[in-house]
């Protein structure tokens, strides 16, 4: 999982996520873990560890909020339905670019689909109405995956306060998994 | 909704559903996902709706309320179907 600071626009427009540069930045994995109750735990130690200090202010003053989304696609399932529904299922599900980055490849269609689906619990959809192409995965300048939000997807995530969203994908032969974070500030 | 569209849902989901319980034991109201009807199943489902009653499911419809349980799939088919063309 890669830190990525978000840019993009909180008024309904594209929302993007990009990588952000190796070096781990402060509102990734450590301020997750360490929001919440524990980050009085953090204050209480901040005074020797100065380190620490800044990932602690980073999570209470920013008031961060966290959510997780996963999903699970099972390859031979996903290869059914390409062979049942052809292209209404691509043209449905993933954007030209999506199409053209997988090369038709099963396992990276399915880890795409996951990685949708991840992205939506991630931002607790609930009974909200979003199409698969308003959630897009993509690779970034480094080839890593990212995600670009559109129309009722990026409402939402304007609606939560989104401020970056990261998400891992892997691929195998029978299954394909994605895992998404959403950092939203309160 | 008539019987008949009532069966020909029942028949999508059969089909597409990929659910570990026969069809004809669910009520109604029953929630499909929590019988086991994945997110990427639901997609099936979708589009195999479409080819059977000849409708398109805007983005809007695209949520768990629609296809949650037959109940729902009803109503969207019905209001589909009644939509002007």
């Amino acid at each position: 999982m890669r830190s990525s600071p978000a840019t993009g626009s909180r008024s309904g427009g594209p929302f993007r996520c990009r990588p952000g540069p190796v070096t781990p930045q402060p509102a990734a994995s450590v301020g997750f873990l360490y929001s919440g109750v524990c980050a009085r735990e953090l204050q209480s130690s901040a005074t020797s560890r100065p380190g620490i200090k800044f990932w602690a202010e980073c999570a209470v003053t920013r008031e961060m909020t966290f959510d997780i989304g996963i999903d699970l696609v099972d390859c031979g399932q996903l290869e059914e339905a390409l062979a049942h529904h052809g292209d209404r299922f691509v043209n449905r599900v993933y954007t030209a670019a999506e199409y053209a980055e997988s090369r038709g490849q099963t396992a990276a269609l399915a880890g795409r689909f996951a990685a949708k689906e991840a992205t939506m619990k991630a931002l607790r959809r609930g009974d909200e109405g979003i199409g698969w192409q308003s959630i897009e995965i993509v690779n970034g300048p480094d080839r890593m995956p990212e995600i670009r939000l559109s129309g009722a997807a990026a409402e939402l995530a304007a609606t939560r306060g989104v401020t970056a969203l990261r998400v891992g994908i892997t691929e195998g032969r029978r299954h394909a998994a994605a895992v998404v974070i959403m950092e939203a500030a309160r | 909704m008539t019987n008949s569209v009532r069966t020909a849902i029942r028949d999508v989901i059969r089909q597409h559903g990929r659910l570990p319980i026969d069809v004809d034991r669910l009520a109604d109201d029953d929630d499909l996902f929590q019988a086991g009807m994945s997110s990427h199943a639901s997609v099936n489902v979708m589009l195999a709706l479409e080819d059977t009653f000849d409708i398109e499911f805007p983005d809007s419809m695209l949520k768990r309320s629609v296809f949650e349980s037959l109940a729902g799939i009803d109503a969207a088919v019905g209001s589909l179907q009644n939509q002007p063309a």
